[in-house]
């Protein structure tokens, strides 16, 4: 078969960020890569997307609006015929900045808010307060016309508000609201005992959800995607491995997820070494799990492999230390227990206590896993 | 679904755009966070809808352009897809 071409590019601007998240999606070792790639750098590796075949351009970090130059790229992407997103925290973003983006022709803005509960935003967000200025960042990406969603990644702490994060992102005049589960790789992982909802949780949300979809048709689109613990069978990340979409990090490493960086054993070329071309097409890492050949039993000879390619390569990593075994909240997989017995944790109680994202629990946590054999999420009590 | 009388004119959403890929030769839909490869005829229709036009005026449009009277049913699904999938719209 021949290789597809990738849609899609990631850009993480910068692995900065005034907020800290605790079920951030950077790899939880973000502080060791300081060396962010310049603006002529980024505006080579656009120019060299766009000539592998993608036509859509994600700006994320960290906080993009870290980046005084963001506009500039966003103009470059565009000249190159990108359809261009923005993903930020909206505690940098005013007037000015808006101004200057809509300029530069950005085409859809997304703003992350923790919760719709002021104290517990600023709670989940870490940091000095930000839930006031996010709503002002909405409100004013508003005024200037762009197309808003509002994405909320849920969890534990605030899916049983989802009735009042809903009605936040309608008076917000979102377009589109993103009601995220987190997913439980990095980060998330490492707070899994208390941010993993219980099943509960979890259905009343999607029932809300589901109700509010028909109530608010044609005037605010809503996406819930449920959390794959609670599939049977496991999300088809990324459509593929290789397949559509590609990551440029903030330092120039180029992943086929943004978190595949937590795959230890997998080495990651740079921009500044290799085309992208060349990485995509024949980079160990990109060739390594593309397509159905490299499938483990009971994946191989399953009627969904060309579905779900085996689930998320980050996870199977993440909770068994082996990347090439099936997903395991697939519900097949050898090492299902592992998903059982934490979802089996979120029904009786969790542990509330957070860790968050920043450099000095990155680099703490970072040098705990480079001297760890196996991650520690493999022992099963983890879950508290 | 619900389908456009004859006499709206449907225009591209604000969040979407339509783009025609150089790398692989096809005509796209470019939106938040998606894409979605059109078909010829998805393609001519989506290239009318430019809030000038009327529903009739568009029909009429492709039935000389694909010489069929029976283009009507299927142009109108389409556009009533389209709407569902908040791509088109109908201008003021």
């Amino acid at each position: 078969m021949e290789t597809p071409r990738p849609y899609s590019l990631l850009c993480e601007l910068t692995y900065r960020c005034p907020l800290q998240c605790p079920y951030c999606s950077n790899p939880v070792d973000f502080a060791r890569h300081t060396e962010e790639l310049t603006t002529a750098e980024w505006e080579r590796v656009l120019t060299e997307a766009a000539a592998l075949g993608v036509v859509q351009a994600h700006f994320s970090g960290g906080e993009p609006l870290l980046r005084a130059d963001l506009p500039q790229i966003v103009r470059r992407a565009r000249d190159l015929g990108l359809y261009t997103n923005l993903s930020t925290g909206g505690t940098l973003f005013d007037e000015t900045t808006g101004t200057q983006l809509r300029a530069a022709g950005l085409d859809s803005l997304q703003v992350s808010i923790q919760d719709a509960h002021a104290e517990n935003s600023d709670r989940l967000a870490g940091g000095a307060p930000s839930f006031a200025k996010k709503i002002h960042a909405a409100q004013i990406a508003k005024q200037l016309g762009f197309s808003l969603t509002i994405n909320v990644v849920l969890h534990r702490q605030n899916l049983d508000r989802i009735e009042a994060i809903i009605s936040m992102a309608e008076e917000l005049g979102a377009e589109r609201l993103e009601l995220a589960n987190s997913q439980y790789n990095g980060w998330a992982l490492k707070n899994r005992a208390a941010l993993l909802p219980s099943r509960a949780q979890v259905e009343h949300a999607a029932r809300v959800a589901d109700a509010t979809r028909q109530r608010l048709a044609g005037r605010m689109e809503i996406l819930y995607v449920l959390p794959d613990y609670f599939e049977p069978f496991p999300k088809a990340c990324l459509h593929g491995w290789g397949r559509v979409f590609m990551t440029v990090a903030a330092d120039g490493a180029v992943l086929p997820c943004q978190t595949a960086r937590e795959i230890r054993g997998l080495k990651f070329e740079n921009v500044r070494d290799l085309s992208l071309e060349k990485i995509w097409f024949e980079s160990e890492t990109f060739c390594k799990f593309r397509g159905t050949d490299w499938l483990p039993e009971p994946c191989r000879s399953c009627p969904r492999k060309e579905i779900d390619f085996g689930g998320c390569r980050c996870q199977a990593f993440l909770l068994t230390g082996d990347a090439t075994v099936t997903d395991p909240v697939c519900s097949l997989a050898p090492k299902h227990h592992l998903v059982v017995e934490a979802l089996a944790g979120a029904e009786t109680g969790a542990n509330e206590k957070l860790i968050y994202r920043n450099a000095v629990e990155s680099l703490r946590l970072g040098k705990e896993q480079a001297n760890a054999g196996l991650p520690p999420e493999m022992e099963p009590g983890s879950a508290d | 679904m619900t389908y456009l009388p004859d006499t709206a004119k449907p225009r591209l959403a604000a969040k979407v755009r339509l783009k025609w890929d150089e790398v692989r030769q096809k005509p796209l839909l470019l939106f938040p966070e998606g894409v979605l490869v059109l078909n010829r005829t998805a393609h001519e229709v989506v290239a009318l809808c430019d809030g000038q036009r009327t529903v009739a005026e568009i029909v009429k449009t492709l039935g000389e352009k694909f010489r069929s009277d029976t283009i009507d049913p299927d142009v109108k699904e389409l556009l009533a897809k389209l709407v569902g999938k908040r791509f088109v719209t109908v201008a003021d």
